[in-house]
C-alpha cells in the first residue's frame, strides 16, 4: 500500500504557504466562526479542526478557485456537523434569548451578546445564511454556492433569519423595558 | 439596560440588513485567533493523520451517516447477509493478522472499574485491517435498511432507491418502510417526529413533539420521550401506528432514549431537569414493565443497549476528583459490568448481541478512525478496522457496515467487512452526483 501522508510528504514550500494562508485568515475564521457557533471556545476548536483538514488537503485547498471559499465552507459544513452530533454529546444548547435572566439583562451587556444570542436563536442553516450574507457580504449566489441550496433558498432563509433576529431583539428590549420599569 | 442595537421599526429590511451586518462586524472586532494557530493546526493536522492510517481520501466534509436497522423490513433482501466472512473474491488490501487475542479480565461489580479490558492499547485485536478504498472489490448493497444523509441539502436516501428530501433533520432512524425523522431548528433536545415514508404523501401526518428516537431490532417498534406541562413520558409507537406510553416522566425533566433491552423496556439517559441545562449528567434509567423508571446505579449516561444479548453501555459516574468517565457495558439482569474502556466507547452492537463495535473516544469531532468488533461472550476484540469512518452498524451476525468520511461532499462510499477481516464496498449503495445521490438498482 502505498499511501503518502500529507503531514509526512509536506514540504517546507507546502507549510509556509499554508501558514501564510492562516496568518492572513485566522481572524476572520474565528470570527466567522464565532457568529456561527456563538461560543469563543468552540469557534477556536471549530477553526482548529477546519484547518487542520484544509492542511492534509492543502495541494488541493490551495488549488481551488478560492481557497477562501472553499475553506468557509468546510467552516459551515463542520459547524452543522457537530451540531448533527450534539446529540450524542450531549452539547445541545438552547436559545439564549429565552434563557437569560432579568439579572443579566440589567447588567451592563455588550451589544455582541444581544446580537450573537439574536443569531443563536436562529435554526442553524438561517443563521449561516444571514452570517454569510450580511457579515461576510457573500453575493447571494456565493452563499447559495457555499450553502449547496439555490439563490431562492438563500433569499427566503435570510428574509426569514432577518425577521427572527428583529424579532429577538425587540423581544430583549422590550424586557430590558419591563425590567427598569419595575425597578424604578 | 436596552440592547443598543439600531432598530427601528420604520427601518426597511434592506437598512436593517445593512445595520445587522454593522452590528455583526463591530460584536466580532475584538475577537482574534489564538497565538499560535498554525501550529495548533500542524499539530492537529498529525494527530487526524495518525489516526487516519490507510486513505488519502481526505476529510469529513460531507459526512455521510448510515444508520441501520438490523432485521427491518428490508432483511434479507441482499446476499451479503448470509454470505458468511472471508469469502475468496472479497479484497482486503492490508490485513495484518495479529493473531494474540486479549483475555478479557472478568468483571467485578456495577459501577465498579473493570481492568484488562481497556480497548486498543491494552486489548491486540486478532485480525487488524487497514482499508483503502480505491483497492477494494465491489460487493451488494447493505441487506438491511439503511439511510444515508447527506449535509448540507439534507437528502435522505432511503435503501434500495428512494429519495426524500426533509429539511434540516436532526436524526434519521429506519422504521418500517421507510425511516423516523427528528427535526429540532432551535437545537434542543425536543423536536419534531414524523415517519417518513415512500412516495408521494409517504409522511406521517401526526408528527410530534419528542426526542431522537430509538427503534426495536425488528424495525417496527419506535421509542422517544415526549412533554407536556402535566408530566412527561416515554412513550412507543408500533407498526399500526398506535402510540402508548411506557414510562412517564416527571414535569420539567428531560429523557433522552438510548437502547431498546426487549419487552418494551428501554434504557434513557436523563437529563437535567431544567431547560438550557444539556442532557448528560442526570444519569441512566430504565423502564420497568409497570411503567415507572428504574435509575442504573454508578452510570451517568446511557449509550446503546441490545434486547437480545441484553446488554447495555453507558458511562460511569467518574470517580471523586476525576473528570474523566470512562464506557462500561453490563448485563441488564444484574447490572454487573462484563467490559469497561476508558479509551473505547461502545457505537453498536450486533442483532444478536453477539458482537460489540466500538471507537477511540477521542475521535469525536474528526470522525472515527479505529473501529474495534468485540466478541461479547468472551470481550475478545476479534478484528480492529482502520478506516475514517462517520458510523459504523451492523448488517447482520458477521458483518459490520462502515460509512465513510469524504471530501468533497457527495464522494463517500459504504464498506462492509466481516469479522473475518476481509473488507469490501457495498458498491450498489449510491453513488454520488453533483447534485445529490442516485441509488443504483438492485
Amino acid at each position: 500500500m502505498s499511501l503518502t501522508s500529507p503531514v509526512r510528504r509536506a514540504s517546507r514550500a507546502y507549510d509556509e504557504d499554508f501558514t501564510a494562508w492562516v496568518l492572513a485568515r485566522q481572524n476572520g475564521l474565528v470570527r466567522t466562526a464565532y457568529l456561527l457557533c456563538g461560543d469563543f471556545g468552540r469557534a477556536e476548536d471549530l477553526v482548529q479542526t477546519v484547518l487542520a483538514k484544509a492542511y492534509l488537503s492543502w495541494d488541493r485547498v490551495s488549488q481551488a478557485s478560492s481557497p477562501d471559499a472553499y475553506v468557509r465552507r468546510m467552516l459551515v459544513n463542520e459547524n452543522t456537523s457537530w451540531w448533527r452530533r450534539a446529540w450524542r454529546s450531549r452539547e445541545v444548547s438552547v436559545a439564549e434569548v429565552r434563557d437569560w435572566s432579568e439579572d443579566s439583562l440589567a447588567d451592563s451587556v455588550a451589544d455582541r451578546e444581544f446580537v450573537v444570542a439574536a443569531l443563536r436563536a436562529l435554526p442553524e442553516r438561517q443563521r449561516a445564511a444571514v452570517v454569510l450574507r450580511y457579515y461576510e457580504d457573500l453575493a447571494e449566489a456565493e452563499v447559495a454556492e457555499i450553502l449547496g441550496c439555490s439563490i431562492g433558498t438563500v433569499k427566503s432563509q435570510c428574509s426569514r433569519g432577518l425577521a427572527s433576529v428583529r424579532a429577538s431583539l425587540r423581544e430583549i428590549a422590550d424586557r430590558a423595558v419591563h425590567d427598569e420599569g419595575g425597578a424604578r | 439596560m436596552s440592547p443598543r442595537f439600531p432598530d427601528d421599526a420604520n427601518l426597511s429590511e434592506e437598512a436593517f440588513a445593512r445595520s445587522l451586518g454593522q452590528a455583526m462586524r463591530d460584536s466580532v472586532d475584538s475577537v482574534h485567533a489564538s497565538q499560535g494557530l498554525p501550529e495548533a493546526v500542524r499539530g492537529k493536522a498529525r494527530r487526524i493523520q495518525r489516526r487516519r492510517t490507510a486513505t488519502t481520501m481526505g476529510v469529513g466534509l460531507a459526512v455521510v451517516a448510515i444508520a441501520v436497522s438490523a432485521g427491518s423490513l428490508f432483511r434479507g433482501q441482499g446476499e451479503a447477509l448470509d454470505r458468511g466472512p472471508a469469502q475468496p473474491t472479497v479484497s482486503t488490501v492490508v490485513t495484518t493478522d495479529g493473531g494474540l487475542p486479549t483475555t478479557g479480565a472478568p468483571t467485578t461489580s456495577a459501577g465498579t472499574a473493570t481492568q484488562g479490558m481497556s480497548g486498543t492499547s491494552g486489548a491486540r485485536p486478532a485480525r487488524v485491517v487497514e482499508v483503502s478504498l480505491d483497492r477494494l472489490a465491489g460487493g451488494p448493497a447493505p441487506g438491511v435498511s439503511y439511510i444515508a444523509l447527506t449535509p448540507p441539502t439534507n437528502r435522505l436516501v432511503l435503501s434500495p432507491g428512494t429519495r426524500v428530501e426533509v429539511g434540516l433533520a436532526f436524526s434519521v432512524v429506519p422504521y418500517g418502510s421507510g425511516a423516523l425523522v427528528h427535526t429540532s431548528p432551535d437545537l434542543t433536545d425536543y423536536g419534531t417526529l414524523a415517519v417518513v415514508g415512500r412516495g408521494p404523501g409517504g409522511t406521517d401526518p401526526s408528527a410530534r413533539s419528542a426526542t431522537v428516537p430509538v427503534v426495536d431490532s425488528a424495525g417496527r417498534v419506535a421509542f422517544w420521550a415526549a412533554s407536556a406541562s402535566s408530566g412527561g413520558a416515554i412513550e412507543q409507537r408500533g407498526a399500526d401506528g398506535s402510540v402508548l406510553v411506557t414510562a412517564a416522566t416527571g414535569v420539567g425533566k428531560t429523557y433522552l432514549v438510548a437502547g431498546h433491552l426487549g419487552d418494551g423496556v428501554v434504557l434513557a439517559t436523563l437529563g437535567a431537569a431544567s431547560a438550557g441545562d444539556s442532557l448528560g449528567a442526570g444519569g441512566a434509567v430504565v423502564t420497568t414493565p409497570d411503567g415507572r423508571l428504574r435509575s442504573v446505579p454508578g452510570m451517568i449516561q446511557a449509550l446503546t443497549a441490545t434486547a437480545a444479548g441484553q446488554l447495555y453501555a453507558g458511562l460511569r459516574t467518574p470517580a471523586a476528583g476525576s473528570a474523566a468517565s470512562c464506557a462500561e457495558v453490563r448485563r441488564a439482569a444484574d447490572d454487573v459490568a462484563v467490559w469497561s474502556s476508558c479509551k473505547e466507547l461502545p457505537q453498536a452492537f450486533s442483532p444478536s448481541g453477539g458482537l460489540m463495535a466500538s471507537a477511540p473516544s477521542t475521535s469525536v469531532g474528526a470522525g472515527m478512525t479505529t473501529v474495534t468488533v468485540w466478541d461479547t461472550q468472551t470481550w475478545q476484540a476479534v478484528l480492529q478496522v482502520k478506516l475514517a469512518v462517520a458510523n459504523v452498524a451492523f448488517e447482520n451476525d458477521t458483518t459490520l457496515l462502515l460509512s465513510v468520511m469524504a471530501e468533497p461532499p457527495g464522494q463517500g462510499a459504504v464498506v462492509r467487512c466481516s469479522v473475518a477481516g476481509a473488507c469490501e464496498l457495498a458498491e450498489t449503495a449510491y453513488r454520488s452526483e453533483a447534485s445529490g445521490y442516485t441509488l443504483l438498482a438492485r
